[in-house]
């Protein structure tokens, strides 16, 4: 009965860290001034969010099938969210999305077309 | 279950989330913009299911969690496409 | 080492690399914006990867980790073009990509083989301008997503 209440408290603590993982990306979307700093905050939810979420929500159900299924999961989730992100800041780059202002270094900028066509 | 109302309160934290992402979706001056925050949103509504699954205690949870991270970058995919205008 | 360690080693390094990025992207976000310590840049990093597999798991890898994207890349020129959250210098992230690539290498590979990578730039032209083939890296280079993985 301890050990169950501890696993169960541990899942909570997963699923927490995953949701704030996705509440301070939702500021990120705010806060972050262009298109591929705003990919890369979404990036932490994609990643880290989702997985310690799928991670707390299988401590707190535990069973053989559900870690099979799980790991699966998390392993799926974190191969296509890369390939879902690398393909929005590509199409950001072919639609011409500019950096931002602050960006300092930007080898792209001669591969553009004029800037103000979307 | 001594975790009735923490997956309430998990449940609301997520919704503020989704609400400030969904804004980000309306705001969003270009289509990428867009797409980004639809990306978020769909993540956000992984952890809903996930959570309205451990509060009803349903049997299929983790295979709607597989399918849905199986599939999720369809989405993200297709609003690239759209965005780019189809080239790739 | 044999090769299964290697891999299993190369999962461990990456998996601290990866809590570490979390960490600094969302204590960056959660920073008042006048303190903010994000530098961004686009970079271009001459890459060692010579086969598909190889190209798709670097950039997949660069992509996943928070605060390093990458946008496109020019498989005939052998570069990766990076965008970096953090990046003081040109030189600082080709360092950390490099060191993510030659590891990423040395664990996949049975043998180390060539690592070597084309020290010269491409020149780059705008996309519409009636270039010859090579040159522009956007309209030449395959989609960043890999074939192997297009559904």
């Amino acid at each position: 009965m301890e050990l169950i209440d501890i696993i169960e408290a541990l899942g909570l603590v997963f699923i927490f860290l995953g949701i704030g993982t996705i509440v301070v990306s939702a500021i990120g979307l705010f806060k972050l001034p262009d298109l591929y700093l705003r990919a890369s905050a979404v990036g932490t939810s994609a990643g880290l969010g989702v997985a310690s979420i799928v991670l707390g929500a299988l401590l707190m159900d535990f069973s053989g099938l559900n870690l099979l299924k799980a790991v699966i999961a998390i392993i799926a989730q974190l191969l296509t969210s890369a390939v879902g992100s690398m393909a929005i800041a590509r199409a950001g780059y072919l639609n011409n999305a500019l950096p931002a202002e602050i960006t300092h270094i930007d080898e792209l900028r001669l591969t553009r077309r004029s800037p103000d066509r979307s | 279950m001594i975790s009735e109302w923490t997956l309430e309160v998990a449940l609301f934290l997520l919704a503020i989330g989704m609400i400030i992402a969904s804004v980000r979706g309306f705001l969003g001056p270009r289509t990428m913009d867009r797409a980004v925050a639809a990306d978020l949103i769909f993540f956000a509504t992984i952890g809903f299911v996930a959570l309205i699954g451990l509060r009803t205690g349903i049997d299929a949870l983790f295979d709607i969690i597989l399918i849905a991270t199986l599939l999720g970058f369809m989405a993200a995919l297709s609003m690239a496409r759209l965005g780019s205008g189809g080239r790739r | 080492m044999s090769w299964p360690f290697r891999i299993i080693g190369f999962l461990a390094w990456y998996a601290k690399e990866f809590l570490l990025a979390n960490l600094s992207v969302t204590a960056d976000v959660l920073r008042p914006r006048r303190r903010m310590k994000m530098r961004p840049a686009i970079v271009a990093v001459p890459a060692a990867s010579r086969t598909d597999s190889e190209w798709t798991l670097i950039s997949s890898l660069i992509t996943l980790t928070p605060g390093t994207l990458t946008i496109t890349i020019s498989r005939e020129h052998g570069i990766l073009y990076v965008h970096g959250m953090f990046v003081d210098s040109r030189e600082q992230l080709v360092a950390e990509i490099q060191e993510m690539e030659d590891r990423l290498l040395h664990a996949m590979r049975r043998e180390p083989g060539d690592l070597s990578r084309p020290t010269e730039r491409p020149v780059v032209r705008p996309l519409d301008e009636a270039a010859p083939p090579s040159g522009t890296p956007g309209a030449s280079a395959h989609p960043p997503t890999g074939s192997g993985e297009n559904p």
